[in-house]
């Protein structure tokens, strides 16, 4: 059931604050790049907050950051409909930010392919912990690992070596 | 040393690169837009956006808690067939009521949704089943293609990507028998149903094999509508053993050598990726054609 709340309690503006550097990041790997990563942070926040206080939750960080990945792939969903809507209007492609073309790679794969493989990849996070912070199984968190990791050597132009 | 055969660390630094990205506005300017928009001031959700976002309101639910059930090797296995694939499909509906028993929205046990969801999604029909997903729902289906171009991700195509995936079921003869659904756990994200079933692949049934058993749905309901569905086929050790064995090593066996050209594309995973995500009628149509072929071979000797 949604609350409505109008303020954030003391204890939760400090786990807020002791989050954010941690929600930021994945926000900034996951989301789009024409997406400010703090938009995204504070959607997932108030998503959160909507549904009750923080304390509610097991794991604040594993379910903000997975509720940061799900948004980013609605997100990227909704980008893809106006961009393809757009084109078929003929509207210039220069309409669109442009971002640096060594990162296409990495911005071609899937929000959650990002994400963790940035978690796994730059944090070490286990995998299993990389998992439940993105609501998936070890199994499926390695799965989709390695086919980012495919993508991105194919796009790349990398050979195996 | 790279781990995985590329250059790892470059990849490395394009991601610490891409966590970095943007203008941090701090924690506390954070909490302060936040309980403004608490306080129903919209202007400052957006006052720190960057000219071009286009970023839009989503109430998109997060997916349970709740661990799901493990993958067994069994798809890895047939990923050179190309037709296991992770379809994260985000779907928009519309929400059309079908004319069944249980509407979408309007029934208040969590169980009795998704038993009736599952009633329409198991039978192919898409657009009931596509009515008892709330807007945004979160649909994950493990099928199709698992190979480095192919991510099976249908996102773009909403109610399409369901039809889909439905018809390439059809194709290869896949048969979902659905049991009876149990809420497990209920959260403030929804309520948690597992429906365990057993199903039929590549015809198995019409060649006296399987029912397969072991796997299950994972299906999370709010306010009578679905916000999360898992479709990961996953038997016990033992039938995804016999899976494996009486079905896709059965069928590779036999198409290899029957047919030689449709399986220089198979043992493909790029070409296979290729024809699938640009041609999935032809795609379709040729998985068709071969197991008909197959479940008549399979079939000659009996």
């Amino acid at each position: 059931m949604l609350k409505q709340r109008s303020s954030i309690e003391e204890w939760e503006r400090e786990l807020i604050t002791s989050l954010y550097p941690a929600l930021r990041r994945i926000a900034a790997v996951a989301g789009s790049f024409d997406v400010e990563p703090d938009d995204l942070v504070q959607e997932a926040l108030m998503h959160t907050l909507r549904k009750g206080p923080l304390s509610d939750l097991d794991n604040p960080l594993a379910f903000l950051r997975k509720t940061i990945v799900n948004l980013a792939s609605n997100q990227r969903r909704s980008l893809s409909r106006r961009r393809k809507a757009l084109s078929r209007l003929s509207l210039e492609e220069s309409r669109w930010p442009t971002y640096p073309t060594d990162i296409e790679a990495i911005l071609d794969l899937p929000p959650r392919q990002r994400a963790i493989l940035y978690l796994v990849e730059v944090e070490d996070v286990p995998y299993a912990e990389a998992a439940e912070q993105l609501g998936m199984t070890t199994a499926a968190a390695r799965m989709l690992a390695n086919r980012a990791r495919k993508s991105a050597r194919a796009a790349l132009g990398v050979a195996r070596g | 040393m790279p781990r995985w055969g590329w250059p790892v660390a470059d990849f490395e630094t394009k991601l610490h690169w891409l966590s970095e990205r943007g203008n941090p506005v701090g924690a506390e300017e954070l909490i302060e837009r936040i309980e403004a928009e608490m306080a129903g001031d919209p202007l400052v959700v957006v006052t720190k956006r960057r000219e071009g976002t286009i970023m839009t309101k989503t109430q998109q639910p997060p997916t349970s808690n709740q661990p799901r059930r493990h993958r067994g090797p069994i798809w890895a296995v047939a990923a050179f067939v190309a037709i296991l694939a992770v379809a994260g499909i985000y779907l928009a509906f519309p929400g059309d009521e079908p004319d069944i028993a249980g509407t979408p929205g309007t029934l208040d046990d969590p169980v009795a949704t998704a038993t009736a969801f599952l009633e329409a999604y198991t039978s192919g029909d898409v657009d009931t089943a596509a009515a008892f997903l709330a807007a945004d729902a979160h649909f994950e289906a493990m099928r199709l293609a698992d190979t480095a171009s192919f991510s099976g991700d249908f996102s773009d195509l909403g109610v399409e990507g369901l039809s889909l995936i439905a018809r390439f079921d059809e194709a290869v003869g896949m048969t979902w028998l659905p049991g009876p659904c149990e809420l497990q756990s209920s959260t403030s994200a929804g309520s948690n149903v597992v429906c365990p079933y057993d199903f039929h692949g590549f015809h198995s049934d019409e060649r006296g094999l399987g029912p397969y058993s072991g796997s299950a749905y994972r299906i999370t309901i709010q306010d009578g509508m679905i916000t999360s569905f898992i479709d990961v086929p996953s038997p016990s050790p033992e039938d995804e053993t016999a899976w494996v064995e009486e079905s896709w090593d059965a069928f590779n066996a036999w198409g290899r050598e029957t047919h030689p050209q449709d399986w220089a594309t198979l043992d493909n995973e790029e070409a296979t990726a290729s024809l699938i995500t640009s041609s999935p009628d032809q795609a379709i149509e040729m998985y068709e054609r071969l197991m008909q072929g197959f479940v008549e071979f399979e079939n000659q000797g009996s």
